[in-house]
């Protein structure tokens, strides 16, 4: 009966959830239902190569803040902006943070933050060109946030117009026109339409070509009216040769002097027309791709883009495997992240709940949950470890990851020793801010870029990261028991078994913290040793870390020699807490040092409020310690 | 039994005392925060120099507090202290005495490799070949006799040259007075109301004028202003500057000599030559996946090759060099830049952090272990 209980209690609590990830349909405006073969597609994006499904989302983060459209996948969206440009021009992704913009813009209405069309924003293109050029010529120091802004929007909507751009060449153009229908029956084209599209004309090339050199062979150069439009045709297609501007659409594979090499499809075809060759099988499966994705052929458009996958990566002689492709597109539909944070979440909820009423029930539910969201969790970094073939932590997005990783392992194990509930808020508490914070790094692009050269380690990279980040998630959840101690301290001070039992619980946390993070300092040490021929250079992230370290060893060192005792050990690990931000981000925003790899910015306004309220937190709470104890 | 029954003195108790820890790790702390920040607006040459390189820092220019390289050997007696009169030597106590040994042989490693280590570089176009690398940041008097067979160089550090200093080269039987020396400074060709005729220079200059230190050392240039005295007195002054075309031709007694300041060099025990430099991009991407440099190594008789890539250094002895950057001329010419450590003290680090690792997990495992012992106890009551 009790188990029954607990099953009908998983389903009404993971039911919705599982539906609401799982059941997402691609549905378009056009009647193309299913995306399967062209979430496949493989790009090349700043060096890696990937499938268009994680382009997509990447896109739509930048531009929306967001990996959904309209309750869709990013991938329905780009197919619009790709295949049918016209039907994305009222989507309103284009995210506004600042009404400033919006004025410097002349759009007068807007709201404080919000998202616009292309239809709404595409008039003021040249505008906001003029100023973000503008802006671009201060410096760092002197632009504020909205210039930052007016160069952000600008650059979204650069990409936007390239990526409608991008499979322009199969579409029919205005400035393709054929009239006369004996020259459309020669080159075997319509004879229902006089507009015809850049790639249907190179698939006759080697017949225009033929005729144009027919008509300059004509003696005493008389041309006759239809001489003038094959004649205006061509000049055209010249015209279309000569444009360089690289289009973001790099899908086609073309190895050079064997090295690798990709390119757009107008670059392919331009080189194509420089050549006097048809255009290469994969622009004319892309071709029959846009055909069926406007005419709604389901059939057909599997079919193209089944083979132009097979084609590149056939091609490709396993730079990239289909079950790499595939995993990576599971891990894009799955989300686990974003599952790990709802169970983290509701694990909290129940928990709490767990004071109130149903204490046993609800304590065992929360730690399923926890332990759910971890398996989730896992999952994620294993998938991009698999993806990726790197170890867990290479960029500081997955130090984020790889931390609440940690600290729900740490609070998990806590637990199962303990059982006083410190161990699910902590881990579920940590989990839930990592997640949220690497959320934040993950609208700034794909989170699976390439590594620097400095950085192109395995063996290093694995162990001296993370190490040191399993001994910052030790000394985070020292820091955030440290917060519990304060409230049981002030609130159940009388129960000295609890209270005590929660500084063990700090104090052991502490201590895997220090050595933890001080292997990792070591090892990073090690590393700068082998690569840079000396072990410490006192750089600016080599100081963070030590910062934690010594925060660390004073507070154990000043309660061994009993200048401080157990109350003042606790608030010294919310200080850690601390420590390890500034360690984290602050060196960071300093943008000095060898490190210059892990830089990023616009943080320093959270970190400083992050600061300012722990700090607060430790005086305030240490004032009213001091004053309790009195009595 | 503890060493500390037979030492009371009061000197022995407070250096091995915890609080003295405290005290110093606190120091040691706010200075690490300090030289971090500073770097933002000075480079991490002169924090170094401020804070890690040097036994005081000035707070205001005056108020002077413990610089790390005090903090380090006051941290150094503590932990010596402490081992021998307060730690009780007891198994219970592995885990603290190895992670203090540990931190004993650290110090002795950064003491080794404060006073003893050096660093420079080597930038080598392709085909080219060097025995000898040279300082980023010092500089040195160079003089050469003209028109010889075999050029021998005699070098003067000409960092810390001050007006009025002498210099005597012995085998050129050279007298020198220092006039002026500035660590960086801009040259001018015209000068103020001086007589041109007074100062000689091989790229014309006339004056240099002073300037404050560059954030990135490399940057600056130096200048020196001398008078030859000896083995006759040479009318007028020599002027050098450290971004002068060439060296500066001078007559001393019938033989012509030639001056130049140039960064100091380092004679290498091997000479290397750059066969080919190679960078890789990511696909259709600026990012670098890697660069390499193919290089000989010659030693005496000896010739290998050897390649220097990102991660990959070569390793000579207490040699180091390891890829540090590139740079394209303008004509197209590769240029691979090697930075060249010379450390005799590089072991110790590892030995020593495998040592306070092992002590840490120790003293962490036994700290475990009695608390377990002690709540068995407490249950069995």
């Amino acid at each position: 009966m009790k188990r029954l209980r607990n099953i009908f209690l998983l389903l009404v609590l993971f039911g919705p959830l599982v539906s609401m990830g799982w059941s997402q349909n691609d549905q378009l405006r056009t009647s193309i239902s299913s995306l399967k073969n062209l979430k496949k597609m493989v790009i090349l994006e700043n060096g890696r190569k990937k499938p268009l499904d994680t382009y997509a989302q990447n896109i739509l983060k930048q531009f929306s803040g967001r990996s959904q459209f309209d309750g869709k996948p990013a991938i329905v969206w780009l197919s619009r902006v790709l295949l049918a440009p016209q039907q994305s021009v009222d989507d309103r992704v284009f995210l506004i943070n600042h009404p400033q913009v919006l004025h410097s813009l002349g759009i007068k209405t807007g709201e404080d933050r919000d998202r616009y069309s292309y239809s709404q924003l595409g008039s003021y293109f040249l505008r906001l060109q003029n100023l973000a050029f503008s802006a671009s010529k201060l410096g760092d120091d002197e632009r504020t946030v909205v210039e930052n802004e007016i160069i952000v929007l600008f650059n979204k909507l650069y990409l936007y117009r390239q990526l409608i751009e991008s499979m322009q060449f199969s579409r029919p153009r205005r400035n393709l026109t054929i009239v006369n229908n004996r020259i459309k029956k020669s080159l075997g084209l319509s004879e229902k339409r006089e507009e015809f599209s850049h790639l249907e004309l190179m698939e006759r090339i080697n017949l225009l070509n033929s005729f144009r050199q027919d008509i300059m062979n004509k003696p005493g150069g008389k041309r006759s009216m239809s001489d003038n439009e094959i004649l205006t045709v061509i000049r055209q297609l010249d015209k279309n040769a000569t444009q360089t501007d690289p289009l973001p659409f790099i899908v086609i594979y073309e190895p050079q002097n064997q090295t690798e090499n990709w390119i757009s499809p107008r670059e392919s075809l331009n080189k194509s027309y420089r050549l006097h060759n048809p255009p290469r099988k994969e622009i004319i499966l892309l071709g029959q791709v846009s055909e069926a994705f406007l005419t709604g052929d389901q059939e057909l458009f599997d079919r193209a883009l089944s083979s132009f996958n097979d084609m590149t990566l056939k091609a490709l002689e396993g730079k990239v495997t289909t079950g790499k492709i595939s995993a990576e597109i599971l891990y894009n539909q799955i989300d686990p992240f974003y599952r790990s944070e709802f169970f983290y979440g509701l694990s909290v909820f129940l928990l709490l709940l767990s004071f109130l009423f149903l204490k046993k029930w609800l304590y065992r539910s929360s730690f399923v949950l926890l332990v759910a969201g971890l398996m989730f969790h896992t999952y994620g970094m294993v998938s991009r470890m698999v993806v990726m073939s790197r170890p867990p932590v290479t960029n500081l997005y997955e130090t984020f990851v790889f931390t609440g990783w940690m600290t729900v392992v740490l609070g998990i194990i806590l637990e199962f020793f303990k059982k006083k509930k410190i161990g699910i808020l902590t881990g579920s508490i940590s989990g839930i801010i990592m997640l949220l914070i690497a959320g934040k790094y993950a609208l700034e692009g794909d989170t699976m870029g390439m590594l620097v050269a400095v950085l192109d380690s395995n063996f290093w990279l694995s162990t001296h990261v993370i190490t040191i980040t399993v001994g910052f998630a030790g000394i985070v959840i020292s820091g955030i028991i440290g917060h519990v101690y304060v409230f049981q301290m002030l609130f159940i001070g009388d129960k000295k078994d609890v209270v005590k039992n929660t500084f063990q619980s700090i104090y052991a946390t502490q201590a895997f913290g220090l050595i933890f993070t001080f292997l990792g300092t070591v090892m990073g040490g090690m590393w700068a040793d082998q690569s840079w021929g000396r072990f410490w250079g006192w750089d600016p992230k080599e100081n963070g870390a030590l910062v934690v370290i010594l925060w660390s060893v004073i507070l154990f060192h000043a309660k061994l020699s009993k200048w401080i005792g157990e109350k003042e050990f606790s608030l010294g690990t919310i200080i850690g807490v601390v420590t390890v931000a500034l360690s984290w981000f602050g060196i960071n925003l300093l943008g000095v040092g060898l490190h210059s790899y892990g830089f990023t910015s616009g943080i320093a306004l959270v970190l400083m409020v992050f600061i300012i309220l722990e700090l607060t937190f430790v005086l305030s709470s240490g004032f009213f310690l001091k004053k309790k104890s009195r009595f | 039994m503890t060493l500390k029954k037979i030492s009371p003195q009061p000197l022995i108790k407070f250096l091995a005392s915890p609080k003295l820890t405290v005290i110093c790790l606190f120091l040691l702390l706010m200075v690490v925060i300090w030289g971090t920040v500073y770097q933002v607006d000075h480079g991490l040459y002169a924090s170094q120099q401020k804070f890690f390189y040097s036994w005081f820092v000035f707070l205001f220019g005056v108020l002077p507090i413990p610089g790390t390289v005090l903090i380090f050997w006051v941290l150094f007696l503590n932990v010596l202290s402490a081992m021998l009169f307060r730690i009780p030597l007891k198994w219970s106590n592995t885990g603290n005495i190895l992670t203090h040994a540990g931190i004993l042989i650290f110090f002795v490693g950064s003491f080794f490799t404060y006073y003893f280590s050096q660093e420079s570089m080597i930038s080598l176009r392709e085909g080219e070949e060097k025995h000898f690398s040279i300082s980023s940041r010092n500089w040195e008097l160079a003089v050469w006799k003209a028109g010889q067979n075999k050029k021998i160089v005699y070098a003067v550090d000409a960092d810390g040259l001050g007006p009025d200093d002498l210099i005597r080269i012995e085998p050129l039987d050279l007298d020198i007075r220092v006039l002026e020396y500035y660590k960086n400074c801009q040259a001018y060709v015209k000068s103020n109301g001086q007589d041109r005729a007074e100062i000689r220079n091989a790229s014309g200059i006339h004056q240099l004028k002073p300037e404050p230190g560059h954030k990135e050392p490399s940057k600056n240039r130096s200048g020196l202003i001398f008078s030859v005295h000896s083995p006759v007195e040479i009318p007028g002054r020599i002027l050098l500057f450290g971004g002068d075309r060439g060296p500066t031709l001078v007559e001393v007694g019938g033989s012509h000599h030639y001056f130049s300041l140039r960064k100091k060099r380092f004679l290498l025990p091997f000479a290397l030559k750059l066969i080919d430099f190679k960078r890789i991009f990511y696909p259709g991407s600026s990012i670098i996946e890697s660069y390499e440099s193919r290089m000989e190594l010659q030693v005496k008789e000896l010739l290998r090759e050897v390649i220097i890539s990102m991660n990959k250094p070569l390793r000579y002895k207490n040699f180091t060099l390891y890829q540090s950057s590139y740079f394209i001329a303008k004509d197209g010419t590769e240029y691979s830049v090697l930075a060249v450590v010379e450390n005799s003290g590089k072991f110790f680090p590892y030995i020593a952090s495998i040592i306070i690792f092992m002590g840490l997990c120790v003293h962490f495992i036994l700290m475990l272990m009695k608390k377990r012992k002690n709540q068995r106890h407490s249950f069995e009551r």
